[in-house]
């Protein structure tokens, strides 16, 4: 079946946006091997978001930790600090040369949004961003970024007013506009072909890693370590190892106050199949199918899906998904400030707090890469109020 | 033809069963209400089928609430929200429907988003439908591409299961046409109606239903007339009416709506 991973995956959506859908396609399977194309998004990655990121080899965690070499992989250094414009890019270039002027995304953190309100502005496109009300306050910085940037952002005021509801609400705007519009969707989720698009977009996280722990250690890592909400880090971390089974792949999804209890957003680990968002995936929902609140001290990680190959790579038992808490994360969050000097998101703090968890299990010939999708600024904040409530 | 393309053509009186023949050539405009499972409440959705049908509805579209609609209307959406907020859930609404399913002729449908039925279990959901009489299902989030998901339990068990179609290239309607069942659902507006059947019906000749909330103090018979879909359906209207009069002013409402599709066919 067309733009299956397993049984996951899939294009579930209203029968009024299919032929943007196929439109899209049929431009992506075309450019996506044209030199120009490849030339030309490459340009941009090298010489305006910063690639290839540094692989930095982590050496007062590794001696901290004492267990296995640890490498941290640099995307929080990206242009507009997190890996999100690598598939931003791809796609504001994408749809450039299908015509498009104008652009519209979702945003959860405000890391996607910033980086597709970045790419407008390079691209001179009109730019519009759906987020939710509540992350809208939580994110207050990156909403004034998007603004500055030239785009108009809409806070969602339905629903859970979250990351799934500016989804909803950026889908209904793109039903409006689709002669004109190119919806930016930030991670690999939603109908096909947008989960191997974005991942696809974000497979250069892998390939990077692959040759530089060639050049650093003229071997593979053991283990990579990422953060998924919807996945894209993830997948763009993963992609490249998935042949290599002497890879571990560890993906880490956001726990909340505990699995246990409703304030969780561990899709993996706590939801079941179904059928939303134009995909068949992993979802957390009630046992009739209404799709859950969820919850995560991270606005990128409060997502209550996953990207259908992160469910199918979970069903192979490819790649190994755990649940990490917003202390576990926290704590991950100061220990790199402290350790490294590196503020990491509040999203790659997962990865590292499982780091924290793995690396001293394990023994000092092995090699762990941790996908630091983010830079933490934007979470600073945050996590003051935080640690004031205790 | 089978019930559901049958329904489209007035009730003349008799059970619509057993009089194919008469109703069939009738060109007079289908009626269907969308009615939204529990909302504001479960007697009262309970109370509406029974009303919509006695109002000279030609069949009834059951919206079974989801948290996320993304393809209704605003007023259905809230309504959704509303339903789900009271508890409402499919086995509940399968309880109204398997006793409503006894006092109502016409045929009823559900809105069902792709998940609920999934999660529920297709063969399962399926069988309830049948218990309840639900002979339809529009399930808006389910295009052609992905149809293979419900299409051979719906057959099974004798479900229609309807295909939604919008403007498009010529391809891609024969393709849905030619495997169409029942009616199109024509997510399509009034200006672009009668080139869509056009081009559809010459691939399969079934009725064609689209959403029109129509309001009759604004709308003239001359209006309705120039509708060209073989059916309307009302949806938001119903929600509208029912936040300000309650059930009884839907009533009056569709009865004068029959009224003036009847009086233009």
């Amino acid at each position: 079946m067309v733009g299956r991973f397993g049984e996951y995956g899939g294009q579930y959506i209203p029968e009024i946006l299919m032929s943007a859908l196929i439109e899209l396609n049929v431009a992506y399977e075309k450019l996506k091997n044209d030199e120009n194309f490849k030339e030309e998004l490459a340009n941009l990655l090298a010489n305006y978001a910063n690639r290839p990121s540094g692989l930095y080899f982590a050496q007062k965690m590794t001696e901290d930790l004492g267990g296995a070499k640890v490498y941290l992989k640099r995307e929080d250094l990206n242009h507009t600090g997190s890996h999100k414009i690598n598939n931003v890019l791809g796609q504001a270039l994408l749809a450039k040369k299908m015509g498009k002027t104008k652009l519209i995304a979702e945003t959860g953190a405000g890391q996607h949004g910033v980086a597709v309100a970045t790419a407008a502005a390079l691209m001179g496109m009109e730019c519009d961003i759906f987020m939710g009300k509540l992350d809208t306050e939580r994110q207050a910085l990156n909403v004034f970024k998007m603004e500055l940037l030239g785009a108009k952002v809409t806070a969602v005021t339905r629903g859970t007013m979250t990351l799934k509801d500016a989804v909803n609400e950026a889908m209904c705007e793109w039903v409006a506009r689709i002669a004109d519009t190119h919806y930016v969707i930030g991670s690999v989720v939603g109908p096909h072909p947008f989960p191997a698009m974005v991942r696809d977009f974000q497979k250069i996280i892998g390939t990077e890693i692959k040759q530089q722990m060639q050049s650093a250690e003229n071997r593979l890592p053991d283990m990579v370590i990422a953060c998924v909400g919807g996945g894209s880090n993830a997948m763009g971390a993963f992609y490249e190892f998935i042949e290599d089974e002497s890879v571990e792949l560890i993906g880490c999804e956001a726990a909340g106050l505990g699995v246990d209890t409703p304030q969780n957003a561990a899709t993996m680990t706590k939801g079941s199949p179904g059928i939303f968002h134009g995909m068949k995936s992993y979802f957390c929902q009630d046992e009739y199918g209404q799709i859950a609140e969820v919850y995560s001290i991270s606005a990128g990680l409060d997502y209550p899906g996953v990207g259908p190959e992160h469910a199918h790579l979970s069903d192979i038992n490819r790649a190994k998904y755990v649940a990490i808490t917003d202390a576990a994360a926290v704590n991950a969050f100061e220990y790199l400030s402290r350790t490294e000097g590196i503020i990491p998101a509040i999203e790659s703090s997962h990865a590292v707090a499982y780091a924290l968890e793995i690396v001293p299990t394990l023994p000092k010939d092995k090699i762990v890469v941790i996908n630091l999708s983010g830079r933490g600024d934007k979470d600073v904040d945050a996590i003051a109020q935080y640690k004031k409530r205790g | 033809m089978n019930r559901l393309s049958i329904a489209f053509t007035r009730r003349c009186g008799k059970d619509h069963r057993t009089c194919r023949t008469d109703c069939t050539f009738s060109t007079k405009k289908a009626l269907i209400p969308f009615i939204t499972g529990g909302y504001p409440n479960l007697e009262t959705s309970e109370q509406l089928i029974l009303a919509a049908a006695d109002a000279g509805a030609n069949m009834i579209i059951i919206g079974v609430p989801f948290s996320d609609p993304v393809a209704e209307s605003p007023p259905v959406q809230k309504a959704e929200e509303t339903a789900l907020a009271g508890g409402c859930n499919v086995d509940k609404i399968f309880e109204i429907t398997e006793r409503t399913s006894y006092k109502v002729q016409i045929p009823m449908l559900f809105n069902v988003y792709a998940n609920s039925i999934f999660v529920y279990g297709t063969d399962k959901f399926l069988e309830k439908c049948i218990k309840s009489s639900i002979e339809g299902l529009i399930v808006p989030d389910l295009p052609f591409e992905e149809k293979a998901e419900f299409a051979a339990t719906c057959k099974k068990r004798a479900v229609q299961l309807i295909s939604t179609i919008v403007p498009t290239d010529e391809t891609r309607l024969s393709q849905i046409a030619e495997n169409a069942d029942g009616f199109f659902n024509c997510t399509v507006g009034i200006q672009d109606i009668s080139s869509l059947m056009a081009q559809v019906k010459q691939i399969k000749n079934i009725p064609c239903a689209m959403g029109l909330d129509l309001d009759l103090d604004e709308v003239t018979a001359e209006q309705i007339k120039q509708v060209a879909a073989d059916g309307i359906i009302i949806s938001g209207k119903i929600v509208e009416l029912l936040d300000n009069g309650g059930v009884s002013s839907v009533e009056e409402y569709l009865q004068a709506l029959r009224t003036a599709l009847d009086s233009v066919a």
